[in-house]
């Protein structure tokens, strides 16, 4: 039961960040994405396709082949999820298209708020796998821990990178 | 292009906002790491009062 009630939660805190994303994203007119990103979005999402399906095949084998494997199918689905939504973002903000943690407006704001959340994430999902029996699978339950992963390791590339409209020459 | 740029006084920044934009593209495109399309071509030509041929033709 507690496994049905965190995956509704999950499915429901992301459909309302994706409304928030999108709402706020129409009223900022000046973070539309311009033809060289664009074109930099376009090539992030054909290489996220093609490391999702090397991802899933191999995902699939594993699942097959390792009967004892200390996290369930499920997990794995949502590790490579992540993977997917990792590498897509990370070739972004390494070429400066993405915009919410390279917009220099906003950057510093929205880098520490993805920090925040990341770390929530991970000491959720940490105190959720400490609260588990020993030598449980990690599950779909310990969402958080992934999700936390994800939202500290981009905020963490983009600072990385540093403010792409301040890389190159301006005369 | 950054030649006519300097004659016309404007800032990467500004021809930016002006074409409509990133600073980075306009800083890609002078530099020669991203070719523009015909539609930005004839924009960034518009603002610097150049024909296509003068400012993306290498003879």
């Amino acid at each position: 039961m507690g496994t049905e009630i965190g995956i509704a939660v999950l499915v429901v805190t992301v459909i309302m960040v994706a409304v928030v994303i999108a709402k706020m994203s129409s009223k900022r007119e000046e973070r539309a994405y311009d033809e060289r990103q664009r074109s930099i979005v376009a090539r992030g999402f054909r290489l996220t396709t093609l490391v999702l399906v090397a991802a899933l095949v191999a995902g699939a084998y594993l699942v097959d082949g390792w009967t004892d494997a200390p996290f369930t199918p499920g997990f794995l689905m949502l590790a490579i999820m992540c993977a997917g939504i990792m590498v897509d973002c990370l070739y972004c903000i390494a070429r400066g298209a993405y915009f919410g943690l390279v917009e220099p407006t906003r950057r510093r704001r929205t880098i520490l708020a993805w920090l925040a959340i990341g770390a929530l994430g991970i000491a959720t999902g940490v105190a959720s796998i400490m609260g588990q029996e020993p030598g449980a699978q990690l599950g779909v339950q310990n969402a958080p821990l992934l999700l936390g992963i994800v939202f500290v390791i981009l905020p963490l590339a983009a600072l990385a990178c540093g403010d792409p409209e301040a890389r190159g020459d301006e005369e | 292009m950054r030649k006519a740029r300097a004659r016309k006084g404007l800032s990467q920044a500004e021809l930016a906002k002006l074409v409509g934009v990133s600073r980075q593209t306009v800083n890609a495109v002078e530099r020669g790491d991203y070719n523009p399309t015909i539609n930005l071509c004839i924009a960034i030509c518009k603002q610097l009062d150049c024909t296509l041929d003068q400012l993306f033709w290498d003879e």
